[in-house]
């Protein structure tokens, strides 16, 4: 068992490194597939929802985000709340950036809390 | 300097504060002209008018006042009315107390946000405080004028004062766990006393929303931000010290949940609260609600307001004080806005939506179905406080100038939209729902107030109907000057009175009521009057609080059966013959019925009548038409005294005409089956081998439930063909339905081998399997059973219906003529086939069968009573064995004929059968109207018609118009049909005719049928509760299909009587001298009664107040009676049976009747009183724990 996961780390480790050092590329591709989800799927998804913030707290731990990064994107997706507000008042794009605000939001948040803990 | 300096920029914010507190609190008196007031909704707010008597009829007793009576514990109220008449005893003026207290309510809100944000950034260094003064006077602001509109303040609830209650004890709370100074706690505690609806049974939404979280919070904030120790001392004993002062209102309700049908009980612990009212209501509502709104503060589920562009600036300030913020706080405060968030919307992801939902099973969860409205003054709360400290951060990254602008819009954009509302828009353009544009504030009638003032001096010995009758149980009252209350009844709420005011307050009478009166039958309406003790009737015949002004709400059922204006209730108290005996203005009347059976509150009754089984609206009707005693007293099922003067067996027919009902419900609904998966898809033979395995594991289930899946499949299989036909091949094979059969024992094979998904005659071969299975399963019951008829008749239905959908398709598949003919000839053969093999034959009229059930041993002898429900009974007879019992000429005492005593006598059996007998019925199509269009009927023989249907809708096609129709009766309609190339529609519509212009028409059975050959249809259906006629149509299925021809015979329609039958049983015919009976009421929870009893005979005392556990008969020694003689009668009362064997044969009795929470409540409130002696005494005395 240990040989094995031993192999599958060794047969990841390049792509690891590769993801490593290409954060522009990873975060934009989380957040492209984050506006794929608001504006071209009109079903909603836990597994999409989740799967996507789960890449984003590796990526965050990997590129060593600070919250204050996580915020901004926040900001993005208020943003495209808004203007979606403006445009198509509550429909169903509306609500899907409403709760990928929330999610990005509650993650910031703990981010922040860790580096409070940090500091203190 | 520079101190001295701070100090005065401390003052001047200090006055800044202040002055606009005092100005906040001093808005709402304008708000209102003096004079006028804003009374109504369902918390009446009667109690600012005069709130001692509001508190002696609505708070201090544990008896509800309006209408049969019941629980009401509203003695949590009690602080909060001595509290509204303090300050009413100096204002003098109901305008003047209710601005105070909007004034209260908006002034503290205000100042306990700043104080809390203030508390709550004192963390922060800054040079001069600014920063955390505008912070704060923006949080505040933002909490009282919320982007989300002020809604709420019309038609305010008691629980209402959350709005600074919320934060009063909060900053109170927070001040006590950061000081740890218990006077904090105890004017926590004070105020929980002054305010005590908030911290009550009724205010349970509204506390568990926000104290727990806020407690949270608290702890957290102190352990973790502040680093500093919970008070634990302090915090139990003000727990401690807050269950003591609340327990005069908690002990009774605890207590209550105890007490059969305890309506709190039910709220908290049935499956009902949670799941249909709880479960079903969130589900119902959740989808409506979104997040986004939330994030935005806008309200939910309605327009968005003009400002609404302008809101995306509270949440970019939300999230933009969070980037770089080193506080705590603000982290924790965001964790619990986002719960918040949670709570109120239900909806982040479907995980979290399924998790809300699993909650409702929670006891008592089901408070938060509205749950967007229970959660919002927590998220509201929430969100001002973070919107303050993410403001401060902001102000801290900033230059001045940039901040003071920033202030200034922020402010400006909370108080512009804020503009109307502290106009008073909310008031002075609040109309009553639905009404024709009436303000629900107004000046009150002073005529009115003497009509009350001259209800409160009438002896107390009746109840009151009020009229016009409306829905909830509420009143309008028009004011002087326009306007009108509408809300609870004032003469429940106002004076000592008991009375009905709508539909809900008349409990399991309540269709008994209405229906007498829309049949017009005074009698029986004067006869429920008396049973539910009403003995006046209050009149308000203003026309503006019934005719335009209120054409739906409150009355729009009630106009349905009442009078439809004021004109014609005038006109309906008329013909009740009352006395007048009070009017004022010639608008409000009092009127005394002059019924001589009427039913007193205490009283002891003169007969005893017991019936073995729940009787149903129509049968107590006629019951009560039987039992003719003036105080009677009638147990029923369940309740079933030791002794009683006569009992009734109910015996129950055992109908098969009652079994195959099309209406109201019929015995099984045709599946409305959905197909996905089109035949000759790779998957479609899994779906098969599913769907042959779930018939496979069904072996061993009951035979219904094999029926019914089979019909379910064959309704898919119908579709599969209706939907997709066009591309199913057809092999052309099929000559006979021997043929057929081979393909239908081989369609399962088919399946195993993946081969055929895509053909017609593998899907007809399949569905007609299912249904040689389903009649297999018939098959094995008696035919003649009334169960297998009942199984018969509803396959039947089903064949009738997908033929005719065959029929309807085939026809314009894209197909070639060759095959579309080849599989009309299948399908006809098919269902010729299905039909004959099922066999199922006309219905047989002569005879009904009913059975008594008894227990064994308990074998009921004596005469038989048959309701009067036939037109001749001269062919009418009982048949048992070979005994027949006959109806002996002339009419019917009472409506019901008496057929004399009948054998009954078996042994080692706990059922009595026997059958009713009837002579051949008349047929009513034989007396029918036939009207139709012009040029539609052809007569090719005197027993056919053939009928053009090209005609549809409305009254189009051939029309019977029935004139002899009755209304709650059972009819049976039968015809053979037959169709040349398309379905029809036949329609069996009753009506009532009130007038020639007001119609009530209800379909009672709609088909569309299809067949070439002849075909006979029958249909069992139960005439509307008021119809007095009904027509019969046939039509054309629709406007698409062609000119048909359509042949009918034989059509038939017979009344199928289905009497109600009685066996009764007089168990005592010794004559008795009645009772001597005295009875003083002390108060509505507390009597006096005195019982002298000559004869020593079993004596039943009757409490004419709804049955509840909580009211128990108390012996002089002050023993309760036991409840095993506590009884329900008259389908709501409660009643003692006395045997004076179990009082050591005594003839002379003393009782008191009482409510035991009553006497909880005075043991509750004397610890309470105790424990407000207390708090008060800490907060003088106590300064740290």
């Amino acid at each position: 068992m240990i040989y094995s996961v031993k192999k599958v780390q060794q047969w990841a480790a390049p792509l690891v490194r590769v993801l490593r050092t290409n954060r522009h590329f990873v975060l934009g591709l989380i957040f492209v597939s984050i506006l794929g989800d608001i504006f071209y799927i009109p079903v909603s998804s836990d597994i999409r929802f989740f799967g996507f913030v789960g890449a984003y707290i590796l990526g965050a731990r990997w590129y060593k985000l600070k919250s204050s990064f996580t915020f901004s994107l926040c900001l993005a997706l208020l943003a495209i709340m808004y203007v979606l507000f403006l445009t198509t008042n509550t429909s169903i794009k509306t609500e899907r950036a409403a709760v990928w605000l929330v999610l990005f939001w509650i993650v910031g948040i703990i981010q922040q809390w860790k580096e409070i803990g940090k500091r203190s | 300097m520079k101190p001295r300096f701070g100090m005065a920029r401390n003052y001047i914010q200090a006055l800044v504060v202040v002055t606009i507190a005092i100005l906040l609190f001093f808005i709402p008196f304008g708000w209102l002209k003096d004079g006028q007031v804003d009374f109504g909704g369902d918390s009446s707010r009667l109690y600012f008018y005069e709130p001692l008597e509001y508190l002696k009829n609505q708070s201090l007793y544990s008896v509800s006042k309006s209408g049969l009576g019941g629980e009401n514990f509203s003695y949590y109220a009690l602080p909060h009315f001595l509290l509204v008449y303090g300050v009413s005893a100096i204002t003098q003026n109901p305008t003047i107390t209710i601005s105070v207290f909007y004034g209260i309510t908006l002034s503290l809100a205000f100042l306990f946000v700043y104080f809390t944000l203030r508390e709550l950034l004192s963390d922060m260094l800054y040079k001069d405080g600014s920063i955390s003064f505008i912070a704060g006077l923006v949080s505040a602001l933002y909490y009282i004028f919320p982007p989300q509109l002020n809604t709420g303040w019309r038609h305010v609830i008691l629980t209402f004062y959350q709005l600074f209650l919320n934060p009063l004890m909060f900053y109170l709370l927070l001040r006590f766990f950061v000081t740890s100074n218990f006077r904090y706690m105890a004017t926590a505690l004070l105020v929980t006393v002054l305010f005590s609806p908030n911290f009550s049974y009724v205010g349970a939404p509204p506390f568990f929303a926000f104290y727990p979280m806020s407690l949270l919070f608290l702890f957290l904030y102190t352990k973790y931000v502040k680093k500093q120790a919970i008070p634990v001392k302090g915090l139990v004993a003000g727990v401690a010290l807050f269950l003591l002062l609340q327990l005069f209102h908690m002990l009774p309700i605890i207590r209550g949940l105890f007490y059969s049908q305890s309506a709190n009980a039910a709220d908290l612990f049935s499956a009902q609260a949670k799941l249909d009212r709880g479960l079903g209501y969130f589900t119902g509502i959740a989808g409506s609600i979104r997040v986004s709104l939330h994030l935005l503060g806008l309200p939910q589920l309605s327009d968005a307001p003009w400002y609404a562009w302008a809101v995306i600036v509270y949440p970019f300030v939300l999230i933009l004080g969070g980037i770089r913020n080193v506080r705590k706080t603000y982290a924790l405060t965001v964790i619990f806005f986002l719960i918040a968030l949670f709570w109120v919307s239900a909806k982040i992801t479907n995980v979290g939506f399924e998790f809300y939902k699993t909650l409702f099973h929670i006891p008592g969860f089901s408070m938060f179905r509205n749950f967007y409205g229970q959660w919002g003054p927590l998220f509201l709360f929430f969100y001002a406080v973070l919107l303050g400290q993410a403001f401060a951060h902001i102000m801290t990254r900033v230059s001045k100038r940039v901040a003071m602008l920033l202030s200034l819009v922020l402010i400006a954009l909370l108080v512009i939209p804020a503009v109307p509302f502290l106009r008073g828009d909310v008031l002075k353009k609040g109309y009553h729902w639905q009404s024709y544009k009436v303000s629900s504030t107004f000046a009150l009638d002073p005529s009115y107030e003497e009509v009350l003032t001259f209800i409160r001096s009438m002896p107390n010995d009746g109840k009151f109907l009020i009229l016009p009758f409306t829905d909830p149980g509420y009143q309008v009252i028009a004011g002087k000057d326009g306007g009108a209350y509408e809300g609870p009844s004032t003469i429940a709420y106002l004076t000592d009175k008991q009375d009905f005011s709508g539909y809900q307050e008349l409990g399991v009478y309540k269709d008994l009521v209405i229906g007498s009166v829309r049949r017009g039958d005074r009698e029986m309406f004067q006869r429920l009057m008396a049973t539910l003790g009403v003995r006046y009737i209050f009149y308000n015949s203003d026309p503006t609080i019934y005719d335009l002004s209120f054409p739906y709400q409150p009355y729009s059922y009630m106009r349905g059966f009442f009078p439809v204006d004021q004109a014609s209730y005038k006109t309906f108290i008329d013909t009740l013959g009352p006395t007048l005996v009070y009017s004022k203005d010639n608008k409000f009347f009092i009127y005394k019925l002059n019924h001589t059976q009427y039913l007193p509150e205490v009283y002891v009754a003169d007969s005893t009548s017991y019936f073995d089984k729940l009787l149903d609206d129509r049968t107590t009707r006629s019951v009560m038409s039987l039992i003719t005693d003036s105080r009677p007293a009638l147990f029923e099922y369940k309740y079933r005294p030791q002794i009683t003067d006569t009992t009734y067996r109910v015996a129950q027919a055992d109908s098969i005409f009652l079994r195959i009902l099309k209406n109201p419900e019929p015995p099984r609904l045709l599946h409305h089956s959905f197909v996905t998966t089109q035949p000759g898809s790779y998957v479609y033979p899994l779906i098969m081998l599913r769907e042959e395995f779930t018939l496979m594991r069904l072996g061993k289930r009951s035979k219904e439930e094999q029926i019914d899946r089979r019909l379910f499949l064959s309704a898919k299989r119908m579709l599969e063909m209706e939907k997709w036909g066009g591309e199913m091949s057809a092999d052309l094979t099929v000559k006979t339905i021997e043929d057929l059969k081979r393909v239908s024992n081989t369609s399962r094979q088919s399946v195993i081998y993946f081969t055929k998904t895509s053909n017609w005659e593998v899907s007809l071969g399949r569905y007609l399997r299912y249904f040689e299975e389903v009649i297999d399963q018939i098959s094995t019951e008696d035919p003649i059973s009334s169960w297998a008829i009942s199984q018969k008749f509803i396959v039947t239905e089903y064949l009738l219906q997908h033929r005719s959908r065959f029929e309807k398709v085939i026809p314009y598949l894209p197909k070639s003529s060759e095959e579309k003919a080849y599989l009309e000839d299948v399908v006809d053969f098919m269902f010729n086939y299905l039909h004959t093999r099922l066999g199922y034959g006309p219905l047989d009229l002569s005879h009904l069968d009913y059975r008594i059930t008894y227990e064994k041993g308990d074998v009921p002898h004596g005469e038989m009573l048959i309701e009067d429900r036939f037109n001749d009974v001269s062919d009418v007879a009982i048949r048992r064995g070979g005994a027949v019992y006959t109806i002996p000429p002339g009419r019917a005492a009472n409506g019901w004929y008496n057929v004399g005593a009948i054998d009954t006598s078996l042994e080692d059996s706990t059922e009595v059968r026997f059958t009713l007998t009837r002579g051949n019925p008349e047929n009513l199509m034989d007396s029918a109207k036939r009207t139709s269009i012009s040029n539609i009927i052809e007569s090719t023989d005197s027993a056919t018609l053939t009928i053009d249907t090209s005609l549809i809708g409305g009254k189009g096609g051939l029309i019977w118009e029935i004139t002899r129709w009755e209304p709650e009766n059972i009819y049976l309609l039968s015809f053979d049909f037959r169709t040349k190339n398309a379905p029809f529609d036949v329609r069996l519509v009753d009506e009532e005719i009130k007038s020639a212009s007001a119609h009530d028409p209800r379909v009672l059975l709609e088909n569309q049928l299809a067949t070439k050959d002849w075909q006979q249809y029958q249909a069992v259906v139960k005439s509307s509760s008021y119809a007095n006629t009904a027509f019969l149509q046939f039509s054309a299925a629709s406007v698409d299909v062609p000119i048909s021809n359509l042949e009918i015979r034989n059509p038939t329609l017979y009344r199928i009587p289905h009497p109600a039958i009685l066996v009764r049983e007089k168990q005592n015919n010794k004559e008795i001298q009645p009772p001597v009976f005295t009875v003083e009421k002390v108060h509505p929870s507390f009597y006096r009664v005195h019982i002298e009893n000559p004869d020593s005979a079993p004596v039943t005392l009757v409490l004419n107040q709804k049955f509840s556990g909580q009211w128990k008969l108390i012996n002089p020694d002050g023993t309760s009676v036991d409840d095993a003689y506590h009884f329900e009668v008259n389908k709501f009362a409660n009643a003692w049976h006395i045997d004076p064997k179990k009082f050591n044969d005594a003839n002379i009795f003393d009782f008191t009747i009482e409510t035991e929470p009553q006497q909880i409540f005075y043991k509750g409130l004397v610890i309470s009183t105790v424990a407000l002696i207390i708090v008060v005494y800490l907060f003088i005395r106590r300064g740290h724990t």
